[in-house]
C-alpha cells in the first residue's frame, strides 16, 4: 500500500481536512471514469462522483487499512452510489446488469462520440455479469486483482480465474466477435 | 501505443501465472485485450467540476450532520409535557417536587470501556441450551423443530393425505443443506482476543423519580414490598403525531415509538406500494439524521448510516413483483463501532442504533437500541486450529445445530462458502436467569451460491474465542447423538415460506412475519 497515501489518510482521520486534497487529486479521475463507464451521462456521473467523495470524507474515520486497500474502499463507495442510483431511478435495475440492457432500455446515454456502449454490449454480452465486471475492472479501470477482489468480494485467485475464463470464452466466440468487429467497423 | 502494449503485456503476464498454457494462445488473447481496450471510452473530465468539488470538499462545505452529546436532554425539556405511564400512573404521583427528575438518565456520552483482567467474565459458554436444537421442552415433550434450523421444505404430491384431514397439507420433503467451504486457506494469527461485555449495573432511572411511599394503585399495600425499584417507564407526548418513549432500566436501553393514537392513518391503508415508491437511501437517511439531530442523540459510538436492505432480498426472490410486499418503513442502521470495527449481529447484519423511517409520512416512526455504552474488556484465548472453525461453518455456522437426516425423502443442497473476514460480532451468553451481551471477534463467511430461493442466509459466522467454539462443538455433539424422528405427517401443518403476500410492517405489529419461515405446528 502507498505509504504516502496512508500518511495522508491518517492525518484526515485525525481531523486534518487539507490532507484530503492528496486523496482527492489521486482518485478523482479514476472514480469519475469508473462511474462514467457504468453510467454514461456526464451530469449524473459528476453528481455521483461528488457524492462518493463527500461520503468518503465523512466516513474516512471508519477506514481501516487492515481490512483492505483505500482504493477498493473508495471504489466500493462509488459502487454503492451507483447501485442506489440505479435502484431509485432506473426501475430497480442492478448496476451489474448494465451490460445486459436491451436495446430498447431507456437509458440516457450521452452523445459522447467516442463511447461505444452498443458495441461493448454486443461483444461483452457473451460473458455473465460477474465476468464482465471483472474484465472491465481489470482492463478499463486498470485495477489490480487485489483491489478487484475487495470490490467484488471474491478471493484474488477466484478473480484471476474468472478473468482468465472470460478471455477464454471470448476467444471461443472469436469468430462471432471478429464478425461483429468487422461489421461494426471498429 | 507503447503504453497500450505495456498494459496488454502486463495483463497477459498475470494470466500466464494462472495458466502457463495460455501462452500458446498469446496471439488471440492479445487481439481480444486489444479490442477490449479499443472499446474503452475516451473520457475527459470537466476540469471546472474537478476544481469546484475540490474546493467544496476542502472547505468542509459538504452537508454534514453534526451530532451532539446528551441524547436524552430534549426529553428532559419535553418532560413537562409528558405523562408518566407504565408502572405507575401520574394521578397518584405526589412528589414534593412536581417536575420529574431525569438527571440520572443523562450519564455520559460515547463509549466507556473498563479494562479488566484476563478471562474476567468466566467461561463464555452459555449455561443453558438454546432453543435452536433443544429437543425437549421443560416438560420433556418433543418441541417444534426445524430440520436444519435455516432451511426449507418442499411439498410432496398429495397422495399421502389422510382421510378426514383434507385441509391438512402433506408432509414436506425436508431439505438438508450441506455447507462446503471453498474459500482460500486462512490463518489465525493471534492467540488472544479482546472480549467486550456490556455492563448494565447502573441505574438510569432515578430512585426518587416517583414517590413510591404514596402509591395507591390497585389498593395494594406497597409498604409490604421491600426495596422497590423502578424497572421501566413509558412516556408519551400529548400532541398530534407524538412519540412514546420507553425506558428500560434493566437493559439500560431507550426506545422511541410513534404514539399510534395521535398519528393520522390516512396514508396507511389499502395501498400496495411499488418499488418506484421507495425513496433513495440518501433521502431515507436524511429523514433519520434530521430526527437524530433534532433530539440530540449522541452518535459518537456509531459509524456511517446504512439502509437495511433485507426486504429487497425478499422482493427480488418474489416471482410476481406486482404482488411482492414492499414495506413502507425503511430501517436505517448506524453501526456500533467497537475497537475500531463495525459490529454485526449473528446473522451478519450490522448492529447499532436502528431508526425506522416511515417514508409515506416522511417521518421517523421508531428508534431502537439507544443504549448506555458501558463495557468491560477482557482477553480470552483464541482457537488455534482453523479446521475447527471450518468444521463449525460446514455445519451451518455458530449455534446452528444441524439435525443430519439421512435416507429417503431428504433433499440435499450444497451451500458453498467463501473466504472469511474477521469482524466484531455481538453474541449472547445465556444463563438461566440473565442474558449477557458480548462483543467478540468472529469469522464471517460469505455464502457464494445463494440462488436457492429458500436459503436466506448471506453469511455464516464462527467466533474465534476458544470458549465459544468449544461450547458449540459440545452442543452439536449433544444434538447429533439425539437426532429426532420426523414428526408424523398427519399431525403437521406445513406453512411454506412465501414472499408474495403482504404482511404488516414490523413496527406496526410486533411478532408478525411468520411468512418468512417454514413452521411445523402440531
Amino acid at each position: 500500500m502507498d505509504i504516502q497515501e496512508l500518511k495522508y489518510i491518517k492525518k484526515c482521520q485525525e481531523g486534518e481536512l487539507e490532507s484530503f486534497a492528496y486523496i482527492y487529486d489521486k482518485y478523482i479521475n479514476k472514480i469519475y471514469k469508473y462511474i462514467y463507464y457504468r453510467m454514461p451521462d456526464k451530469y449524473i456521473s459528476e453528481d455521483l462522483t461528488s457524492q462518493t467523495f463527500i461520503k468518503a470524507l465523512k466516513s474516512i474515520s471508519l477506514y481501516n487499512k487492515d481490512k483492505g486497500s483505500f482504493s477498493s474502499w473508495l471504489y466500493k463507495i462509488a459502487k454503492n452510489n451507483l447501485a442506489d442510483y440505479y435502484r431509485t431511478y432506473k426501475n430497480n435495475l442492478d448496476i451489474n446488469d448494465l451490460w445486459y440492457l436491451e436495446d430498447d432500455t431507456n437509458i440516457e446515454v450521452a452523445a459522447d462520440k467516442d463511447f461505444k456502449l452498443d458495441k461493448v454490449k454486443k461483444y461483452l454480452n457473451k460473458l455473465n455479469k460477474e465476468q464482465k465486471e471483472i474484465v472491465i475492472l481489470r482492463v478499463w479501470d486498470e485495477l489490480s486483482y487485489s483491489e478487484i477482489s475487495e470490490i467484488v468480494q471474491k478471493s484474488e485467485a477466484s478473480c484471476k480465474m474468472m478473468f482468465s475464463r472470460s478471455l477464454e470464452k471470448l476467444k471461443q466466440e472469436m469468430p462471432i466477435g471478429l464478425y461483429l468487429l468487422l461489421v461494426l467497423n471498429i | 501505443m507503447k503504453n497500450e502494449n505495456q498494459k496488454i503485456d502486463k495483463i497477459l503476464q498475470d494470466l500466464y501465472k494462472i495458466d502457463p498454457n495460455l501462452k500458446k494462445q498469446e496471439k488471440k488473447l492479445k487481439e481480444i485485450i486489444k479490442k477490449l481496450l479499443t472499446f474503452k471510452p475516451e473520457i475527459e473530465i470537466n476540469q471546472e467540476f474537478v476544481k469546484d468539488l475540490r474546493k467544496k470538499l476542502l472547505k468542509g462545505d459538504n452537508k454534514q450532520v453534526k451530532f451532539k452529546i446528551n441524547y436524552m436532554s430534549k426529553f428532559i425539556y419535553a418532560g413537562i409535557g409528558m405523562i408518566v405511564m407504565a408502572l405507575i400512573l401520574v394521578p397518584y404521583y405526589n412528589n414534593k417536587n412536581n417536575n420529574i427528575n431525569f438527571h440520572n438518565l443523562v450519564k455520559n456520552s460515547g463509549i466507556n470501556i473498563e479494562n479488566v483482567e484476563e478471562k474476567a467474565f468466566g467461561s463464555l459458554a452459555s449455561i443453558s441450551n438454546y432453543n435452536v436444537g433443544s429437543l425437549e421442552n421443560s416438560d420433556g415433550e418433543n418441541r417444534e423443530i426445524g430440520v436444519t434450523g435455516m432451511g426449507s421444505a418442499q411439498i410432496n404430491s398429495s397422495d399421502e393425505q389422510v382421510e378426514g384431514r383434507d385441509r391438512i397439507m402433506p408432509m414436506p420433503t425436508p431439505v438438508v443443506y450441506e455447507y462446503k467451504y471453498v474459500g482460500d486457506d486462512f490463518e489465525i494469527k493471534k492467540d488472544k482476543t479482546v472480549v467486550f461485555k456490556r455492563i448494565k449495573d447502573s441505574n438510569v432511572l432515578a430512585n426518587n423519580l416517583i414517590s413510591l411511599d404514596n402509591l395507591d394503585i390497585g389498593k395494594i399495600d406497597y409498604a409490604k414490598f421491600s426495596n422497590l425499584q423502578i424497572n421501566s417507564i413509558s412516556l408519551y407526548e400529548d400532541k398530534d403525531s407524538g412519540y412514546r418513549v420507553s425506558i428500560d432500566n434493566g437493559e439500560k436501553k431507550v426506545s422511541i415509538y410513534k404514539n399510534w393514537e395521535t398519528w393520522s392513518q390516512e396514508n396507511s391503508l389499502n395501498k400496495r406500494l411499488k418499488i418506484a415508491d421507495v425513496p433513495s437511501d440518501e433521502n431515507i437517511i436524511t429523514v433519520a439524521n434530521t430526527f437524530i439531530e433534532n433530539y440530540n442523540l449522541d452518535m459518537s459510538p456509531y459509524g456511517e448510516a446504512i439502509v437495511d436492505k433485507a426486504w429487497l432480498e425478499d422482493y427480488q426472490r418474489a416471482e410476481n413483483k406486482e404482488k411482492a410486499y414492499i414495506p413502507y418503513t425503511m430501517t436505517v442502521i448506524y453501526p456500533l463501532i467497537m475497537d475500531g470495527k463495525e459490529v454485526y449481529n449473528e446473522y451478519r447484519n450490522k448492529y447499532g442504533l436502528s431508526v425506522q423511517v416511515d417514508f409515506r409520512n416522511n417521518k421517523v416512526s421508531s428508534v431502537n437500541e439507544i443504549v448506555e455504552h458501558d463495557y468491560q474488556s477482557s482477553d480470552y484465548e483464541v482457537v488455534q486450529d482453523e479446521d475447527r472453525i471450518i468444521d463449525i461453518v460446514e455445519r451451518g455456522g455458530y449455534r446452528n445445530y444441524n439435525y443430519r437426516r439421512e435416507g429417503e425423502n431428504v433433499e440435499k443442497k450444497i451451500v458453498e462458502l467463501g473466504s472469511p473476514s474477521l469482524e466484531m460480532v455481538r453474541v449472547w451468553k445465556n444463563s438461566p436467569n440473565v442474558s449477557e451481551e458480548l462483543y467478540v471477534e468472529a469469522y464471517i463467511f460469505p455464502v457464494l451460491n445463494s440462488d436457492d430461493n429458500n436459503f436466506y442466509r448471506d453469511y455464516l459466522i464462527v467466533p474465534i474465542v476458544e470458549d465459544l467454539v468449544l461450547e458449540d462443538e459440545k452442543q452439536n455433539n449433544n444434538i447429533s447423538n439425539n437426532t429426532p424422528e420426523l414428526l408424523p405427517g398427519n399431525t403437521s401443518i406445513i406453512q411454506p415460506r412465501n414472499n408474495d403476500f403482504p404482511s404488516v410492517d414490523k413496527d406496526e405489529k410486533q411478532g408478525s412475519g411468520s411468512n418468512m419461515e417454514i413452521q411445523i405446528l402440531n
